[in-house]
């Protein structure tokens, strides 16, 4: 059974058909990149998935648990998938470290220290052990992106969600925050990453998906995938980007 | 440097356009100044011959000191009520249920909507009405009145005024605490109301402060508080510079700190929300 499993799933902004029937599976330790055309869904499927978005039929499971029943306990199961937004979204009244304690020590309810502990070992491994005392305001974007994947990582999650993470920052910082994804996949973790950096799909990815228009297009381990995709979609898309 | 031509076009322009910017400053220092000139000699003048220092040591204890310890006491507590309430009613008013939402925001209309003249009457004299004639059981209620009055009619301001600051924090906050697996309230708690509270800091302090100024009206509840101190030396001896006088250090007296309090609150808010990307 996959970890994450996409079954049937349709979402609408109004009239807009954003998500047309979404079939999808990410095993586990699977680093499942998410490539397409803007507005073709792929970070909407992601919001979905951790509900940030909902979806109006079909259904999201987490290692078998379906995620979209309205009765499931969303806090408990978003405790299990982390995300990593474009625009980092850390808590600016909060230091580095206070960023990446705070939900630990108030959805788990670890003791401060331990959880302080633990944050510092996580800046650590994202290269910001001399950052924990500042503030969001005080980092640079390559930094700050960080400190949200310790954030997210903090919760301990089967799964982590990243949506163009790297978009919002000045090129020469892109590849920090690359870097510290590449250790996580690792490392064993279990991904799915929106991203236009086709550098980092082809080296990192398990599996390529290609959305256009709301469909999976294309599906393909990447060497197939940037050498020949089996669509005609996949190789327009393809095209444009060289 | 101006040739012939250039000072009569300058000379053809209008006083406004003419105006540069090191005139227009020096025109400020000496308007300022003059009138700052006029107000100290009339302030001389009201202090050295019209105030009558004999009545003024006369009123000032016990009945100035006691209207003023009154205004004091129920400034704080309408106060500290007002801005509990306010934040009620902030929550209520960014709720994402419907019902709540426009409950909140038809509070905040009345409140805002009716003089708060008019809401004490409706406090002060509409309530014991619900009683049969004589049977209101709670004795010196116009202090009661006061304070609920003040505390409705200042909640919605605050309300109003944390809802801004709410809903300028970017909708990234709410959706990163939540994705961490935090509750609504945990969200708003934690991360929400702290950034919204140091937004709103400056909105709700100038409420605050004219709280204060509105106890003036509670001079029609028969409450002693300090306008009808005034009123009644002024209508006892006739003499209205001397009680006006106490009356405007009274109000200084509370409002003048009150405005550093906040303003030393929203400076040490500051540090942490310079800045930041998001």
């Amino acid at each position: 059974m996959s970890l994450l499993e996409f079954e049937q799933v349709n979402k609408y902004f109004g009239e807009t058909h954003v998500l047309k029937d979404i079939d999808l599976e990410v095993d586990e330790q699977e680093v499942a990149v998410v490539i397409g055309p803007s507005g073709s869904g792929k970070s909407t499927l992601l919001r979905c998935t951790n509900r940030l978005e909902e979806i109006q039929s079909g259904e999201i499971r987490l290692d078998g648990v379906p995620l979209t029943d309205p009765d499931a306990d969303i806090n408990r199961l978003r405790q299990r998938i982390g995300m990593v937004f474009q625009s980092f979204n850390l808590f600016p009244h909060k230091t580095a470290l206070e960023n990446v304690a705070l939900a630990p020590i108030k959805v788990k309810g670890v003791k401060r220290d331990e959880a302080e502990a633990e944050a510092r070992d996580l800046l650590e491994r994202v290269g910001l052990g001399a950052q924990t005392g500042s503030y969001p305001s005080q980092l640079s974007g390559g930094q700050q992106q960080r400190v949200a994947i310790a954030r997210a990582l903090a919760m301990d999650p089967e799964v982590m969600l990243f949506d163009e993470v790297t978009s919002a920052l000045d090129p020469e910082l892109v590849g920090e925050v690359l870097e510290v994804m590449r250790d996580l996949a690792d490392e064993g973790m279990t991904m799915m990453v929106v991203t236009h950096e086709m550098g980092f799909a082809r080296e990192v990815a398990d599996t390529i998906t290609l959305m256009a228009d709301g469909e999976v297009v294309e599906r393909t381990p990447p060497a197939q995938f940037f050498d020949q995709p089996t669509t005609e979609r996949g190789q327009r898309f393809l095209s444009k980007l060289l | 440097m101006a040739t012939d031509t250039g000072r009569a076009a300058e000379r053809d322009r209008g006083f406004l356009e003419q105006l540069n910017d090191r005139t227009f400053r020096r025109l400020g220092v000496v308007g300022t100044t003059v009138f700052a000139l006029g107000v100290a000699a009339f302030i001389a003048y009201i202090l050295f011959i019209q105030v009558d220092y004999a009545l003024l040591v006369n009123i000032v204890y016990p009945q100035f000191t006691f209207a003023f310890l009154r205004v004091i006491g129920i400034v704080l507590v309408s106060s500290v009520l007002s801005v509990i309430a306010g934040v009620l009613v902030g929550l209520a008013r960014v709720s994402q249920t419907r019902v709540t939402s426009s409950i909140a925001k038809s509070y905040i209309e009345f409140f805002r909507g009716t003089p708060l003249l008019f809401q004490l009457f409706v406090i002060y004299l509409g309530i014991p009405q619900l009683w049969p004639p004589g049977q209101f059981p709670i004795q010196g209620f116009n202090y009661y009145a006061a304070v609920i009055g003040l505390t409705l009619n200042h909640a919605a301001y605050v309300g109003e005024a944390l809802r801004g600051g709410i809903e300028s924090i970017p909708d990234g906050q709410m959706e990163a605490a939540r994705s961490l697996g935090m509750s609504y309230i945990q969200s708003m708690r934690e991360v929400i109301l702290p950034q919204a509270w140091r937004n709103s800091l400056a909105a709700i302090g100038n409420d605050q402060v004219i709280l204060v100024k509105d106890t003036s009206l509670l001079t029609v509840l028969a409450i002693p508080e300090l306008l009808s101190a005034f009123r009644q030396i002024n209508s006892a001896t006739f003499d209205a510079w001397t009680p006006i006088v106490l009356v405007a250090i009274a109000y200084l007296m509370i409002t003048i700190p009150l405005g550093k309090t906040i303003r030393t609150l929203e400076a040490r808010a500051d540090p942490a929300t310079h800045g930041g990307d998001d």
